[in-house]
């Protein structure tokens, strides 16, 4: 398996960097108790949130379906092993509070909390245009919003959570708590917000949610360089070779 | 010519671990090489980012192939890729469109990627190794637009993370411009993203949702 030798591509004089790349097994320590035998089933969970194919979405749930039965014992894995990761570990992170979003379970109440009230610690980019880690830590506590608002569903805990939260300084954290609590609260949420919010800030009461089809969107076919015909492979090969 | 270093881990969430058993055909590698300007650039890809070694996902290389892989097939119907269908059809082909040679470097850690006059998209190590396949996809839709001709026209607004006040936002959703290009991407993916994960989708939303509040001098008006 390789890249077709193409006459465009060879001989050429090298010109590139070169990058050492180190593997690790997975992303976590699991240090308070690294012998957990449900430290796999996370680590499996985790890894197919990342799936891919026809079936990766019912190998995911299956996943998800171990680590269901022992919610309690996992958020409590999950939530010390949020604080063991390093900061620059985004999406290690960000996998850790979405499986809480995906267990509903009471119990991840206090850590997503914590998460929300934690400091966003200072820009680490220099080229914000193209990656921010303040960005990167806000998608993670976006996350950890949704993953209240699921529990909130039949929790009053839960939508204090959210009202707290609709008060954070951050625009994406206080939209994202506003919606959450407008979505789970009772008849009055909407009320209730407009006293808790300062009135500069009620016109992001009226951000809605809204399906992608309603959206604007963008006219294809306009500001193309090129244009190519290729022949497209089918998405998996092996199934069109069961066939054949 | 510089060097650089980058930890991964075999198992996690980012989507790459588990592409890589798909992309591993000869006749996929040959049409991302193909298709989305590889080629006649694999002096950029060797030394480490792939080209010896284009299956392992550790890799810059097949890391790409993955966002390509995702561009090519996240639509249920993916032969179509009519400009009138939404963008989640057509966008593999608008990257394919303007994008004429995509290289891979090290950079200086400040970038996870930039356009060049003439077709030309550089990536960087961020771009692999802090970016999940469908963020990387949208790396390449944003740079695409760019290479359509569209640049940014306004200020970030204020709180924004991209950099409140200054240059490099779009000044509104309907301008068309790089970020509304790259959200509504994200936005199609979390909607009906097809092959992938309700995991990946929601992560495609968390993105797409970060763009639409930060990227325009306007907001929007609406969320995903």
């Amino acid at each position: 398996m390789g890249i077709r030798k193409g006459t465009s591509d060879a001989p050429t004089s090298d010109r590139g960097d070169s990058v050492e790349v180190q593997t690790r097994p997975h992303a976590f320590s699991f240090k308070a108790n690294p012998d957990n035998p449900l430290n796999e089933t996370i680590v499996d969970a985790v890894n197919r949130m990342g799936g891919i194919g026809d079936d990766a979405e019912a190998l995911y749930q299956a996943a998800l379906e171990a680590l269901r039965k022992q919610s309690k014992r996992v958020v409590a894995i999950v939530a010390a092993e949020y604080k063991e990761l390093p900061e620059d570990q985004y999406v290690d992170r960000w996998s850790l509070v979405h499986l809480l979003a995906e267990l509903k379970d009471s119990s991840s109440l206090p850590v997503l909390d914590e998460i929300l009230s934690s400091q966003i610690p200072p820009e680490r980019s220099k080229h914000l245009h193209s990656f921010s880690t303040v960005g990167e830590e806000i998608i993670i506590r976006t996350a950890a919003v949704e993953a209240v608002t699921r529990i909130a569903n039949k929790n009053k805990k839960a939508l204090e959570v959210l009202l707290k939260h609709a008060q954070h300084k951050n625009f994406s954290i206080k939209r994202a708590s506003i919606q959450g609590y407008l979505e789970q609260g009772d008849k009055d949420a909407r009320e209730v917000l407009a006293k808790a919010l300062p009135k500069k800030e009620h016109y992001i009461l009226d951000i809605r949610r809204i399906d992608v089809r309603e959206a604007p969107q963008a006219e294809g076919g306009l500001f193309l360089a090129s244009r190519d015909r290729d022949e497209l492979p089918p998405p998996r090969l092996s199934d069109k070779r069961e066939q054949e | 010519m510089a060097t650089c270093t980058a930890s991964v881990p075999n198992k996690n969430a980012s989507g790459d671990n588990l592409y890589g058993a798909v992309i591993c055909d000869q006749v996929y590698i040959d049409y991302f090489w193909d298709a989305y300007g590889f080629q006649g650039n694999s002096a950029y890809w060797k030394n480490g980012f792939g080209w010896d070694d284009p299956c392992n996902t550790n890799l810059p290389l097949a890391r790409t192939f993955n966002a390509c892989y995702l561009l090519t097939y996240s639509a249920d119907d993916y032969l179509n890729e009519s400009w009138d269908s939404p963008i989640l059809n057509w966008g593999r082909r608008y990257v394919r469109n303007n994008i004429d040679d995509l290289r891979s470097k090290c950079g200086d850690g400040t970038a996870i990627a930039r356009s060049f006059p003439g077709g030309l998209v550089e990536l960087y190590l961020g771009c692999w190794y802090s970016k999940d396949v469908p963020g990387r996809a949208e790396t390449l839709i944003h740079e695409s637009r760019h290479q359509g001709g569209k640049p940014h026209n306004a200020n970030f607004p204020a709180g924004s993370v991209f950099g409140a006040g200054k240059s490099g936002a779009d000044s509104t959703w309907d301008y068309n411009g790089a970020w509304m290009y790259g959200a509504l991407y994200l936005w199609w993916f979390f909607a009906a993203g097809a092959r992938t994960t309700s995991a990946m989708r929601q992560r495609a939303r968390d993105r797409g949702n970060l763009v639409i509040d930060n990227a325009f001098a306007t907001h929007p008006g609406f969320s995903i």
